[in-house]
């Protein structure tokens, strides 16, 4: 392995050379920033792998019946496991969809599920991803230059191959669908994830598409040809958020979304991946009821763990969450990308105070959660190894079958004992490795 | 890729333009500096000039530090090469990942250049890069139309150039004809009498390429 790490520079020039980056805006200023790659990877063993895979099948498959639970009959909410209050009051449930069927009844194609592994050996869910979860291109590509820089580290281990990681993704688009061409929607290149967008649609052979080239007619969707032809679509791997995807449904002053597209979907000619109203299920106050998820929908005791978590919804959590604030990191659930989340013990009185004032409030909003001490990889950092956290996010693909990518984006802080791993605050990404046996 | 919007054509062609005008005025600029210090302080006027650029330099020094690289002119080669990255990076799906790289690197290299280390040695290898483009193109571009599109772009740009800069009438003529070809491929709207009336001046030993200018101008006005 310690061959792969001469090549750290060569890597990362390679990253580079092929434009891999991630766009931020900084003070209004669109920026493109490369994303740091550390040679050290992530090693998973294939006994806790297939444990890992196991899990997070598991956990998508009932994740996505909740999804047609709740769109649909909502037995969940009328047997009591969850309260009405997380469902209707909840920024991702959307009504639009409520007694909507998508293509082949898979809500969730693409998870992205946010793990870490503690101290204590075992893998905690940190958070679902379940509308448009980005990072799988990354360690795509850089394996890619990993296998040519070293190929001896990959001829001595036994390392899975993550390479098929746009064959998965097609298939689960072809899977769902409904005759015509599969595109991949994207806001535009000064999207934070343009690279991958339009990577995957070139690993894929999908068609990367803006709402401008797309169009409804018949309730069918269309792609136009430069010469007036239209090709019919069947899937689209949309990466824009819910509320732009179609200005006669959602957002009326949408410019990026489709005109109808909402009434083609609804009507089964065409499929949309992930399906429009999936935050509801990766909510972080529905992240709580998960486990009770599994046992309810699939009679089995959920194979995942999740963090401790506290919703001061709850009487009893509320008054445990301002009892042991200094000890619990509370997290906004309408924000994303590692913002809105608080450590308590890093606060000043008055902002401690702020914050407790807004618990009380507006408890729905927030949810707080035990901090997990969870595992150290080793990064360089100017030629130094230093352990540093790091988190794991695991890709399951649901089509025929529920699938899980033998690798992961495993994004780690370069900032010593800093919790926040996420690109847009400077951190870095590790390649996974899962090893076959 | 089987179907192409009338947006990426159009992007495709100016990918095509802006990566020929890079070329050619790198090349352009390196002539003038010979010029210079052969003796001819107003070299950059000229180029001004046969470029149709505003002549913004106080003096042959100003024009050697701000064409190639100042970001907030317009004009300048670097401007160019961002417009060409800016019409790449959304069209990896059509030229492949391997051929984009080529606009990257081109990219890098005028950030280096513009540092200023080795600036002549990184001029030369962004033409390096935009060749590299091109030969990636030839050989990973399959797609018929995009091809024809990216070509399309670049044939344009040289016969503009090649007016501005007064090359042999036999030889715009050939680029002319080779233009002709690959807009009739992507079904690029022009003015076919203006281009007939082109191709006869540039056959007369008389040819007058103010006039040419003017009319490479009218053949694409709607």
């Amino acid at each position: 392995m310690e061959a792969l790490y001469t090549h750290t520079d060569t890597v990362n020039e390679l990253l580079a050379r092929y434009g891999v980056k991630f766009g931020i805006y900084k003070n209004g200023t669109f920026n493109e920033q490369l994303f740091p790659f550390d040679p050290i990877p992530r090693v998973i063993s294939k006994t806790d792998f297939d444990l890992l895979e196991k899990g997070l099948q598991q956990r998508v498959n009932a994740l996505n019946l909740f999804l047609k639970d709740i769109y649909g009959a909502k037995s969940i909410v009328k047997d009591g496991i969850i309260p009405e209050e997380f469902i209707y009051s909840a920024k991702g449930f959307l009504k639009q969809c409520d007694g909507v069927y998508p293509s082949k009844g898979i809500y969730s194609h693409i998870s992205g599920i946010d793990l870490v592994e503690g101290k204590d050996n075992k893998w905690y869910i940190l958070e679902d991803n379940l509308r448009v979860p980005s990072g799988a291109s990354y360690p795509m590509i850089a394996r890619q230059f990993c296998r040519r820089s070293s190929p001896e580290t990959f001829l001595k281990n036994n390392i899975e191959d993550n390479r098929d990681y746009a064959q998965m993704l097609r298939e689960t688009m072809n899977y769902v669908n409904t005759g015509g061409i599969n595109v991949i929607l994207t806001p535009g290149r000064y999207n934070a994830a343009f690279f991958e967008h339009s990577y995957l649609a070139e690993q894929t052979g999908a068609v990367l598409c803006t709402g401008n080239d797309l169009v409804v007619e018949n309730d069918n969707l269309y792609h136009l040809g430069y010469n007036g032809s239209k090709q019919r679509v069947g899937a689209v791997y949309r990466r824009i958020s819910d509320e732009y995807l179609d200005p006669m449904t959602f957002q009326e002053d949408s410019l990026i979304g489709i005109p109808h597209l909402f009434t083609a979907y609804k009507k089964g000619n065409v499929a949309l991946l992930n399906a429009p109203g999936n935050g509801i299920a990766d909510d972080k106050g529905i992240y709580y009821f998960v486990p009770k998820m599994v046992k309810y929908y699939l009679g089995e005791d959920c194979l995942t763990n999740n963090a401790p978590t506290y919703l001061p919804f709850f009487e009893e959590d509320r008054k445990y969450v301002l009892d042991k604030f200094d000890d619990l990191v509370i997290k906004d659930v309408a924000e994303a990308g590692g913002y809105g989340v608080v450590f308590g013990n890093k606060l000043s009185k008055e902002e401690k105070e702020k914050f407790v004032n807004m618990i009380k409030s507006e408890p729905r909003r927030f949810i707080a959660q035990e901090v997990i001490d969870f595992k150290d990889i080793d990064i360089f950092d100017n030629g130094s190894r230093v352990p540093r956290k790091a988190d794991l996010r695991a890709f399951v693909l649901s089509g025929e079958d529920t699938k899980v990518w033998k690798s992961g984006l495993t994004r780690f802080s370069r900032i010593q004992d800093s919790f926040i791993v996420n690109s847009s605050q400077g951190g870095g990404f590790k390649d996974t490795w899962v090893l076959s046996h | 890729m089987g179907i192409i919007t009338l947006e990426n054509i159009d992007r495709l062609v100016w990918l095509g333009r802006y990566t020929e005008r890079v070329n050619s005025t790198i090349r352009a600029y390196f002539d003038g500096l010979d010029s210079f210090i052969d003796g001819d302080e107003n070299f950059y006027k000229v180029l001004c000039k046969q470029l149709d650029i505003p002549d913004i330099y106080d003096n042959a020094e100003h024009f050697t530090n701000d064409f190639p690289y100042n970001e907030n002119n317009f004009n300048s080669i670097i401007s160019n090469l961002n417009r060409a990255y800016d019409n790449a990076i959304v069209m990896r799906d059509y030229i492949d990942t391997e051929t984009l790289a080529y606009i990257q690197l081109a990219i890098y290299d005028i950030q280096r250049a513009k540092q200023g280390k080795s600036s002549v040695r990184d001029l030369y290898s962004v033409v390096d890069h935009i060749m590299g483009f091109w030969g990636c193109v030839d050989d990973r571009v399959d797609d018929r139309i995009v091809r024809a599109a990216l070509r399309a772009g670049k044939r344009i740009e040289r016969v503009y150039l090649y007016l501005s800069f007064n090359k042999p009438a036999n030889i715009i003529l050939r680029e002319i004809n080779l233009m002709e070809n690959r807009i009739n491929q992507i079904g690029m709207k022009y003015n076919p009498v203006v281009l007939d009336t082109m191709k006869t001046m540039l056959e007369s030993p008389d040819f007058d390429y103010s006039i040419g200018k003017l009319l490479f101008y009218k053949l694409f006005e709607e």
